[in-house]
């Protein structure tokens, strides 16, 4: 099938368009994980009653 | 506190946007929150184009179906150059302007620009096999791609290695600004001295090398990789915030508990 499509060089295609899309898709999985755990990290100290210092010094985006 | 009232309720007068908008963190992760639905969608859709118009190009009459490599390679190298210029420029909106978002933005790029130099070296590879008969050659294009590699890798560890701030912000700057040297170096390498990687084919004066039953394609995948690049290096960048804001809050914990 793949060497219907991709001639002889399915070989190295393949590879090539797989490596990609999983560096890529890594790439977007990873940086998305690490936003979410940020969100809990954040929210977890909040619980624990630590405010941002932009809360006591005043309003964020002044 | 009247007097601060009744100032906020006037209509404040419009104001250009400035760089300096964006100084505010908090300012900056409303705008990437609301930047980057599109951006992705914008990513999706070009990839969803570039990856057609790709798989039902023509065969190349020298190379054959391995021209699919191509369409994958040469946006990768493209975009391993333009990230270390984005960070080149962030660092120097650390050391000349010192903007507050400079140090974000150098963080946030510098492993995608190094997954993107990863991937050039891949595919080249993958390619070159076919092609030139070796998977590897010490050119001057081949290993200042390498070298880059290297940098990014430098880059990476010297920024989890260095613990105070500020310190590490010069430092990057510095270290990014002096290994920007390698990038004319890149570009020229295959102009300046004798190597087995083709000249510029696209990026040239006068008309691309190429017909355009590839040259369509790969500018369309060269659009979606750059898609690609906004869309991770402002959820890098929006990280690299929330890590600096946890960690000021741990901070704080802390000195509160002693």
């Amino acid at each position: 099938m793949f060497a219907h499509v991709f001639g002889h060089y399915a070989a190295y295609i393949i590879p090539a368009y797989g490596v990609s899309a999983a560096v890529i898709l890594g790439m977007i999985v990873v940086t998305r994980m690490q936003y979410r755990q940020r969100l809990k990290e954040i929210e977890a100290l909040e619980k624990q009653g630590v405010g941002r210092r932009s809360k006591s010094e005043g309003k964020p985006g002044k | 506190m009247s007097d601060i009232s009744a100032k906020s309720r006037r209509p404040a007068p419009p104001k250009p946007a400035s760089i300096w908008d964006y100084a505010n963190p908090t300012r900056f992760l409303g705008l990437a929150n609301a930047v980057l639905p599109w951006l992705a969608g914008a990513m999706a859709l070009a990839f969803a184009a570039g990856l057609w118009l790709s798989f039902t190009a023509p065969e190349d009459y020298q190379q054959g179906r391995s021209v699919l490599i191509m369409f994958i390679h040469v946006p990768a190298a493209w975009l391993s150059m333009m990230c270390y210029s984005v960070m080149a420029l962030a660092g120097l909106g650390t050391l000349v302007w010192r903007h507050p978002l400079a140090d974000v933005s150098l963080r946030a790029a510098a492993p995608i620009g190094a997954a993107f130099t990863f991937l050039a070296l891949v595919t080249g590879s993958l390619w070159g096999k076919p092609m030139w008969g070796t998977w590897w050659v010490w050119d001057a294009r081949l290993t200042s791609v390498l070298v880059l590699f290297i940098i990014y890798m430098g880059i990476i560890a010297l920024a989890r290695a260095i613990e105070d701030p500020l310190t590490a912000a010069r430092s990057l700057a510095i270290v990014t600004l002096v290994g920007f040297v390698n990038i004319p170096i890149i570009k020229f390498s295959v102009d300046w001295w004798n190597t087995l990687h083709q000249p510029a084919s696209v990026s040239r004066f006068g008309r691309p090398a190429m017909d355009a039953a590839f040259l369509h394609p790969l500018l369309t995948m060269a659009l979606a990789y750059t898609l690609l690049f906004f869309t991770l290096h402002l959820m890098a960048m929006r990280n690299e915030i929330l890590r600096r804001r946890v960690r000021s809050m741990r901070m704080m914990a802390a000195r509160e508990a002693s």
